[in-house]
């Protein structure tokens, strides 16, 4: 099962947890069970139209999911998933 | 309420005023409503948007808070400036916030910082909330 590590802020939407395991076979069913485990998430990890929100990257094994196939990204049992923000404003 | 010590408060405005006519930003670092320090980063946003945005990058991101870590402290907001503009968060703002972050805002008229205030992004993320800054 891939394990994923999430920024110090979103701790507290997932049980205080900096990183778990969540079963998926992409990133997309991976985000799935993870907001479906701890729902409260899913406002602030997806934008009203249910994508994932601009200022969240995610790395898989290091690599940023933009250079391999983005949310439908295969996932493997040993793959370490890195949720992390950006700040951004204007 | 957020807390903030004068001296702070001054290297805030003066990293405004020194991005000034471009936006200037960093982490607030600190515990419970209460800023220890701050943590200037560069913005990363294409030349032609610094004016009126700014990006932290995610491996800034990283480094900041792993700082904190460092220090026993957390990233607890966001500071950037606002040049020439209230300093009134804009939707721009709220689209990207985070939540429980502090996003102090400072407006810089003409290369002077004026004021700075405080908000957090509501749970529903529909408003901001102002939250007082309390200098200690």
């Amino acid at each position: 099962m891939p394990n994923i590590r999430f920024p110090a802020l979103m701790k507290y939407y997932v049980d205080n947890q900096s990183e778990f395991y969540a079963a998926g076979s992409t990133v997309n069913t991976l985000l799935d069970n993870i907001v479906t485990r701890y729902p409260a998430l899913k406002t602030h990890l997806f934008d009203s139209n249910g994508n994932l929100r601009r200022h969240f990257n995610i790395f898989i094994n290091g690599v940023h999911l933009r250079e391999l196939n983005g949310l439908e990204t295969e996932l493997k049992e040993d793959d370490k998933v890195i949720l992390m923000a950006s700040a951004a404003g204007g | 309420m957020l807390a903030v010590s004068r001296e702070l408060l001054a290297r805030i405005h003066r990293d405004g005023e020194e991005a000034y006519p471009e936006e200037g930003a960093g982490f607030l670092i600190g515990n419970e409503g209460s800023v220890v320090e701050i943590f200037p980063l560069p913005n990363a946003r294409e030349d032609t948007a610094r004016h009126n945005r700014y990006l932290i990058t995610p491996e800034d991101y990283l480094k900041a808070e792993l700082t904190a870590d460092r220090l026993g402290l957390s990233l607890i907001g966001v500071f950037h400036s606002h040049p020439d503009h209230p300093n009134r968060p804009s939707e721009f703002d709220r689209d990207w916030a985070q939540p429980f972050f502090s996003y102090i805002i400072t407006s810089v008229n003409k290369g002077k910082a004026i004021e700075s205030r405080s908000w957090l992004l509501k749970e529903d993320r529909s408003e901001f909330l102002e939250e007082k800054i309390q200098i200690k």
